[in-house]
């Protein structure tokens, strides 16, 4: 199925997600990544970005139904070629290990990579596309890892 | 200055809002708005039963009138008494305003006594809700109710309202101003064009009008639009009323319980107008066969009903009424001339070989026969409810109303119990028509405490029931598609609805023989009381013709 990224720019109040969210929920489509933050347009609004598999007349329904909440001011598709679409992974360290940020360095391709010195110990930041950090989980060393942390995805159209 | 506490907000503003009738019932939460409505004398207040009663009433007041009903309730269980009545409002575009109590804000999220959670509960079931939490945001959020609730496709709105919001006194002027003017699309002049040139060029058009066509006002429009095709009109369910079913372009209502002209005209159309409507499963039957021949036109204001159900060819995105009148424009200036004789022809055909029914006057009645009765006695203003099941699609297949607005079922959600509390606030709309709730012995019970509703508040109302002592519609299905096996469907025999009315107060009229439905009717409205007509039918009469679920509409039993 077609994948589909939404942003939405909506009313920063409580429950707004709970309408975002049941519109999904209500029709079993899942949503696989979401994400909020406050949006520069103004203090009373928010950006939701989420993104769901759908095929495409199920994919415009949803986008139909968004349209209808009073909360939703604006809803933007973004496109893959057509948008810059990053996500957060932080990857907690056992200790702080040389060979795992050389590992990762080596699968990495459009991401940035960081290595952060926390007070109890190493973490490895990156931010790239999800593919791409899919992959780097996929291939490091779990052995040197305590704790993995993702973000949902942000996008902005190029 | 003298500045306005929380209840004095709301009722400014439902005054300012035009609002002459509430519904509801006091309790705990909502004790300081019902302090302020003790003295308030330009608004009545209707007091109800169960507060599922109120949220009906203030459904049906909105149906009958176009102008938002306005449903109070108190927290907790009094609020979620509401909920059926609000989703019912919901399924059918309806502008119902329900207001309720909450605990004081600082018990708000702890369990307080009779505290629900109304917020997250009615999301799924409003247009939009709103939890108050300054009293400063009230009259904004008040206005914004009427505003979401009667915009666009119109549908229900609730207000929680905490009980320390109520008494507090704002700090900042009340400001009566609209706040949100709706979502308005666009209407999009090339789609009119390109849907004139579609119908200019069909043989064999069809209107489809349904709920939007009477939410917009848009009947005369139909009419305009039918005869100058000419083109024949069917409706929907929600949708009867949107022209008079004395006219002879008119079909009736499509679908599972349609009749068979209008199923017929569906399936034979190359061009199918559909108007307001969302072609809903009773109507379309199986959609991969539905009207398999015409290019489907769909009008309608709420873009996610375009292609949800049915694939279109041509949509436009617009309320009937504007875009009714810019296809009329433009075909008349395009030069329409059509005399579509053969299309016609073959719609008085139809109409001539395949008619309802004929009920015979036969011992016991047959209940189409007092639908029947009832039309030759009904006047164009007057307005026919009904509760669900059996009795709502005879009243759908034999009613004919002359207007919009005189016939109210609760479509999308067929709430049982729906019937008598609407027409409570029918009549409280529209005192001077005769407001009939035409009810089966099932649905009748699940509200018929309102009765007191209506006897004591004095709106007269008439509960004429089409008593079968079964879940009638149910039994039906059983018989047809279950081998006759009336798992609990039959209700007995005992209850005595003559006994029941006259309990209340009100007139209670027992009728056995054809012979004495039209004189009941008669008594009723002339004693201006409220009335329970208690009809004994034939039990186990069928609603025909029927389609089977999920059938192909023109494939009918019966």
């Amino acid at each position: 199925m077609p994948k589909y990224i939404f942003s939405l720019i909506v009313d920063d109040e409580p429950g707004v997600m709970q309408r975002v969210v049941s519109i999904f929920s209500r029709r079993a489509v899942n949503i696989s990544r979401i994400s909020v933050g406050p949006s520069e347009i103004s203090e009373r609004t928010a950006r939701i970005i989420l993104s769901f598999e759908a095929e495409p007349r199920k994919a415009k329904f949803m986008r139909n139904l968004l349209s209808r909440l009073i909360s939703v001011k604006k809803i933007t598709q973004l496109k893959s070629d057509d948008a810059v679409i990053r996500e957060l992974v932080i990857i907690k360290l056992k200790n702080h290990h040389e060979n795992i940020l050389e590992q990762i360095k080596q699968l990495t391709r459009d991401s940035n990579v960081a290595l952060v010195n926390y007070v109890k110990g190493y973490a490895i930041e990156i931010s790239g596309p999800s593919v791409e950090i899919d992959h780097i989980l996929n291939h490091i060393d779990q052995k040197y890892v305590t704790e993995i942390v993702r973000s949902g995805i942000i996008a902005l159209k190029k | 200055m003298n500045m306005l506490s929380g209840s004095e907000i709301v009722l400014e503003v439902l005054k300012s809002r035009g609002v002459k009738t509430v519904f509801g019932l006091p309790g705990g939460a909502i004790m300081p708005l019902y302090d302020e409505l003790y003295d308030e004398t330009s608004i009545r207040h209707i007091l109800v039963r169960h507060e599922q009663g109120a949220a009906h009433a203030a459904d049906g007041y909105a149906r009958v009138t176009g102008e938002a009903g306005v449903a109070i309730a108190t927290s907790g269980p009094g609020a979620t008494n509401l909920l059926t009545g609000i989703s019912t409002a919901y399924a059918d575009s309806s502008p119902v305003i329900a207001i309720t109590g909450q605990v004081p804000v600082q018990y708000i999220g702890k369990d307080a006594f009779q505290e629900a959670d109304l917020y997250s509960l009615v999301i799924p079931i409003t247009k939009h809700n709103f939890l108050v939490k300054d009293v400063n945001d009230l009259a904004r959020i008040v206005n914004m109710a009427f505003d979401i609730a009667l915009s666009g496709r119109p549908g229900p709105v609730h207000i929680d309202l905490p009980k320390d919001v109520q008494t507090k006194k704002a700090t900042r002027k009340i400001v009566f101003k609209q706040f949100y003017t709706g979502k308005t699309p666009i209407l999009s002049l090339r789609r009119i064009k390109q849907a004139a040139n579609i119908i200019m060029k069909a043989e064999r058009p069809v209107i489809l009008a349904g709920g939007g066509v009477i939410i917009s006002n848009a009947a005369e429009e139909i009419r305009l639009l039918a005869e100058m095709l000419p083109a024949p009109v069917a409706t929907t369910l929600m949708g009867k009323g949107a022209i008079s079913e004395y006219h002879p372009l008119s079909l009736g209502m499509i679908g599972m319980h349609g009749t068979k002209p209008a199923n017929y005209a569906i399936m034979e159309s190359d061009c199918l107008i559909a108007v307001g409507c969302r072609f809903d499963d009773r109507a379309t039957g199986d959609e991969k066969t539905f009207a398999p021949k015409a290019k489907i036109i769909h009008i309608d204001i709420d873009a996610s009903e375009i292609d949800k159900n049915i694939k279109s060819h041509l949509s436009i995105i617009g309320d009937a009424k504007e875009v009714l009148k810019s296809l009329i424009y433009y075909m008349q200036t395009a030069g329409l001339k059509k005399e579509n004789t053969q299309w016609m022809s073959r719609i008085r055909q139809l109409n001539k070989d395949y008619p309802l029914p004929e009920p015979e006057e036969t011992h016991p009645i047959k209940p189409p026969l007092i639908i029947k009765k009832m039309n030759s006695i009904l006047k164009e203003d007057d307005i026919v409810v009904t509760e669900v099941g059996q009795c709502e699609m005879w009243t759908a297949l034999y009613y004919k109303p002359r207007k919009p607005r005189t016939a109210v079922f609760s479509g999308g959600q067929g709430t049982m119990g729906f019937g008598l509390p609407a027409s409570i606030g029918a009549k409280a709309a529209k005192p001077d028509s005769t407001v009939i709730d035409i009810a089966g012995d099932g649905s009748f019970l699940m509200m018929c405490h309102e009765l007191a509703t209506s006897v004591e508040n004095n709106i007269p109302v008439i509960a004429a029931i089409i008593n079968n002592r079964y879940l009638g519609m149910v039994r039906q299905w059983q018989e047809l598609f279950y081998e006759k096996r009336y798992s609990y469907t039959f209700l007995g025999e005992k209850t005595n609805f003559v006994k029941l009315a006259e309990a209340f107060g009100a007139k209670g009229i027992k009728v056995t023989r054809c012979s004495e439905i039209k004189e009941a009717f008669i008594t009723a409205i002339k004693s201006g009381e409220t009335t329970v007509i208690d009809f004994e039918v034939d039990r186990e009469c069928n609603v025909f013709p029927m389609v089977r679920p999920g059938g192909q509409i023109d494939k009918m039993i019966g």
